[in-house]
């Protein structure tokens, strides 16, 4: 008979007059995986929060492991044997992995280590987990795939019965993420109970045991086993459409190419971009993102091959004024990386157009006609005097609306959808959209397909620095995501 | 303000506050004095520490535990908990808690006599159940009897009597899942003769042990006529008004500790602000709504029914070609209208009643995909 590890009763939690979770009821069982899917994504992070410690709540009660441990009477602060396996690592980098697993649990009382014992330990203890890590390793030095599978380690030594693991397609590539999931279904089999949150409804349904949809801060649906298809899915998602393209890519003439390109991770790399086409590259390996980057922006040089833009050999020395030849890249967090936390709104869009415009101030007309281009598009976010207030989807969109205001002729986006919720999403593949019906050649990065073949009209596979293989978009269905 | 210098909690705070006040400023003549002199800094020090104990111990003992029965107090006044008044950690005085435990043995007798109320409103509704379904099922025999055989008319007959012998003839609270279901595919047998192919049920059961069976399932009791009415809504608030087909699933999953049964059909669904204010009825057991018989004197906008339908207005589901001001649903197949919809609520308010607060009745819902009720029930055997 299942075990009932966690149930949330009528849960309701309201911070600075904002109701963050609405009259929540939520509920695992013992080894099973939950696949957990933030529609709208207000409220998750509190939702996991209170898994985890028992904060305050306005209403309701939270049960762990047949143990009332928070109710809207009595919170005691403390927290629960949950671990949360997320991008940021909850490992001591300094440390080895044997400190880590067992000088930092607690209840260790040792004075006097024996690194020796403690290491054979770890090893035979991550052994019988099934988990395979060189032990030999700094915990510095350890790969995102080798980080999770020690912290999932920790969790096991540690007693925790329930694993939260966070948008795991954010930190581990393709490969790791198979791996890492099939230790997951081992864990699952051995009575612990894993809480994977996504973005991406394929990922989550071919895993789970069970699937629940939050949205604005409650459980909108729960897809039991057998229900998880995207039929079902469907009418929940029905705005989920980003428009159809205005333009055909023009098949003809490329906009950039890279003729067999050698460089870091890159092992004789060739694609090439067409005009109004969005092409999306797959990176298996989770390595060859950088080193685009680091070739486009001029920070790099080809080791072998070349690159051209417009047919005109594109060298570091080009390629270091990349904005204004007509490359924009958009890096994976776009959003810490390219805004200005203090400044106003009407400042972040408008940040490096003198270089464009080849002015040290931009006119007045021309500032007000960008305030009327984008008014339909930002609405009141436009007058925002810093945009610490605004939501992450405002925040995205007005790094893409900046990017537009450049007319770039190839916007380079890596992993655009590894941030937000559904809607988030949603919005962004509207905003690339966007460039492309105005013509923009658009080359996606991700390690994650699922959502970006909407709107891609080429799919290229890298593997080991090397394209593996090419889709079409008619051949989109044959590709598992 | 004035008003509130009668509560003696205010009063309290204010002696309270007083009384630290007077503590402190002695103590702080107490260290001027020592420092002005230079000596007796230690028994400062000391009268101040032992102060900070004091307060952290008045913080723990008394402030804490005071502030969690205030909340329950508050929660009770607005409506969302009962039992909990009832069983709080840290009552105020031996006598305010004697008083709470005699006010719970009124309630409970309260209790009792509105489940009763209840159980004869069911006698009293039975007993004179809406022609409308009567006719309809009628209408049915009749059909049968000119278009096919004497065979089908005996089914259906037979049917309608099981139905009946169930819903009216049997008073008792509990009844195993298995009548319950039995009961339902009954229901859902007279119903295909209306709805035909339109409507599909299937029941499903979430269990991965093989030591433990359906058939151990089905030995579980549940309050009777807890399926039915939800059942009934999902067809005519879900299913009826979709064009194509609908689909009915009844899910029933066991874990150690509760039996829980998930209604689902891929109706119409229902809009956010309903969903919401639904929920937020059915998260407690309301004395309210065990007042008043049947909840029959409340608007049926406030609860339940697809979007953007108002049962009161008749446009609500109904068999084609009826008065639809008598088309709202009530629990026993009667739908009058003033209770569109009502029947979740009064289905949670048993379920409360009978086992406790912990259990009832859950809401999913999404306009254009379905809604899905859960029933949360503890384990309960024969």
């Amino acid at each position: 008979m299942k075990q009932e590890l966690l149930r949330m009763d009528h849960i309701t939690l309201v911070r600075s007059g904002e109701t963050l979770l609405d009259n929540l009821s939520f509920q695992m069982f013992a080894g099973e995986i939950m696949g957990l899917i933030a529609w709208r994504d207000k409220g998750c992070g509190q939702l996991v929060s209170l898994i985890c410690n028992n904060h305050p709540i306005d209403f309701g009660t939270v049960w762990y492991d047949g143990q009332m441990v928070n109710s809207y009477f009595h919170s005691s602060g403390s927290g629960n044997r949950v671990h949360v396996i997320e991008q940021k690592s909850h490992l001591v980098e300094g440390l080895s992995i044997a400190d880590n697993l067992f000088v930092l649990r607690k209840g260790f009382k040792k004075y006097f280590i024996n690194e020796q014992i403690l290491c054979q330990q770890a090893s035979a203890f991550l052994q019988e987990n099934g988990i395979c890590v060189d032990m030999g390793k700094r915990v510095s030095s350890l790969t995102a795939l080798e980080r999770s599978l020690v912290e999932l380690g920790k969790a096991l030594l540690s007693g925790c019965r329930l694993v939260i693991v966070d948008h795991p397609g954010n930190f581990l590539s393709h490969h790791d993420l198979v791996r890492f999931q099939r230790m997951l279904k081992q864990v699952r089999n051995q009575g612990i109970s894993i809480l994977l949150i996504g973005n991406h409804h394929e990922e989550l349904f071919r895993i789970a045991d069970r699937t629940s949809l939050f949205a604005e801060g409650r459980i909108v649906k729960v897809f039991e086993k057998g229900e998880m298809t995207d039929r079902n899915i469907a009418p929940y998602i029905t705005d989920w459409h980003v428009g159809e393209p205005e333009l055909e890519p023009e098949a003809e003439d490329g906009v950039l190419h890279f003729h067999s390109v050698s460089v870091g991770s890159l092992e004789k790399l060739r694609f090439v971009l067409h005009k109004g086409e969005c092409l999306t590259m797959l990176d298996m390996d989770r390595k060859i993102a950088g080193d685009v980057q680091r070739l486009l922006t001029g920070q790099a040089e080809c080791r072998e091959g070349r690159i051209t833009l417009e047919h005109e050999p594109y060298p570091p020395r080009r390629a270091a004024g990349y904005l204004e030849e007509g490359i924009a890249i958009i890096p994976q967090d776009c959003t810490e990386r390219l805004l200005f936390r203090d400044r106003t709104y009407m400042e972040n869009l408008t940040f490096l157009l003198d270089r464009k415009l080849k002015k040290s101030l931009i006119p007045g007309k021309i500032y007000r006609s960008i305030r009327q281009e984008f008014w339909p598009l930002a609405g009141e976010a436009l007058d925002a005097a810093s945009i610490t207030g605004l939501s992450l989807r405002e925040q995205i969109a007005l790094v893409y609306h900046r990017m537009r205001l450049f007319s770039p002729r190839v916007l380079v986006c890596i992993q655009p959808l590894a941030h937000g919720d559904m809607y988030t999403r949603m919005e962004i593949l509207k905003l690339i959209r966007g460039f492309l019906n105005r013509g923009t050649a658009v080359l996606i990065i991700t390690a994650n397909i699922s959502d970006t073949l909407e709107i891609s009209d080429r799919l290229l596979v890298v593997e080991g620095g090397t394209c593996t293989a090419a889709y079409e978009k008619h051949e989109f269905h044959r590709i598992v995501r | 303000m004035n008003k509130n210098k009668t509560y003696l909690s205010g009063r309290i705070r204010l002696c309270a506050l007083l009384g630290l006040g007077l503590f402190l400023a002695a103590l702080g003549h107490l260290w001027l004095v020592s420092l002005s002199r230079g000596k007796g800094m230690a028994v400062c020090g000391v009268l101040t520490l032992a102060l900070a104990g004091y307060l952290c111990l008045v913080y723990r003992l008394v402030v804490m535990p005071y502030r969690e029965t205030r909340k329950i107090y508050e929660q009770f006044v607005l409506g969302y908990v009962l039992e909990d008044l009832f069983t709080a950690r840290y009552p105020l005085t031996p006598e305010t808690d004697q008083a709470v435990r005699r006010l719970n043995q009124m309630i409970d007798r309260n209790n009792l006599i509105s489940v009763s109320k209840k159980q004869a409103e069911y006698l009293a509704l039975q007993n004179q159940i809406n022609p409308h379904f009567l006719y309809n099922t009628l209408e049915g025999i009749r059909s049968e009897a000119l278009i096919a055989g004497l065979d089908s008319v005996a089914e259906m007959t037979e049917a309608l009597a099981t139905f009946f012998r169930y819903t009216i003839s049997r008073v008792e609270h509990l009844v195993t899942l298995e009548d319950e279901l039995a009961n339902i595919e009954n229901y859902y047998y007279i119903q295909q003769f209306r709805f035909g192919d339109k409507l599909d049920l299937s029941i499903q059961y979430d269990h991965d042990d093989d030591d433990f069976n359906e058939l151990d399932i089905l030995q579980y009791c549940l309050p009777k006529l807890t399926l039915q009415p939800i059942v009934e809504n999902s067809i005519y608030h879900g299913i009826e008004r979709k064009i194509g087909k609908g689909h009915l699933v009844i899910r029933i999953g066991v874990s150690d500790e509760r039996m829980r049964i998930r209604i689902s059909d891929d109706g119409l669904g229902m809009s956010d602000d309903k969903l919401r204010a639904l929920n937020e009825r059915l998260r407690s057991l309301s004395l309210e709504d065990v007042g008043e018989s049947g909840a029959a004197t409340r608007t049926p906008e406030s609860v339940s029914g697809p979007a953007g339908q108002n049962p009161a207005s008749g446009s609500a589901s109904g068999p084609a070609g009826q008065n639809p001001a008598s088309q709202s649903v009530s629990p026993t197949g009667s739908r009058p209208a003033h209770k569109g919809g009502i029947a979740i609520v009064n289905v949670n308010n048993r379920i409360k009643l009978l086992f406790g607060e912990e259990y009832g009745i859950s809401v999913y819902s999404h306009e254009g995909a379905g809604t899905d009720v859960l029933i949360s029930l503890p384990l309960r055997r024969v």
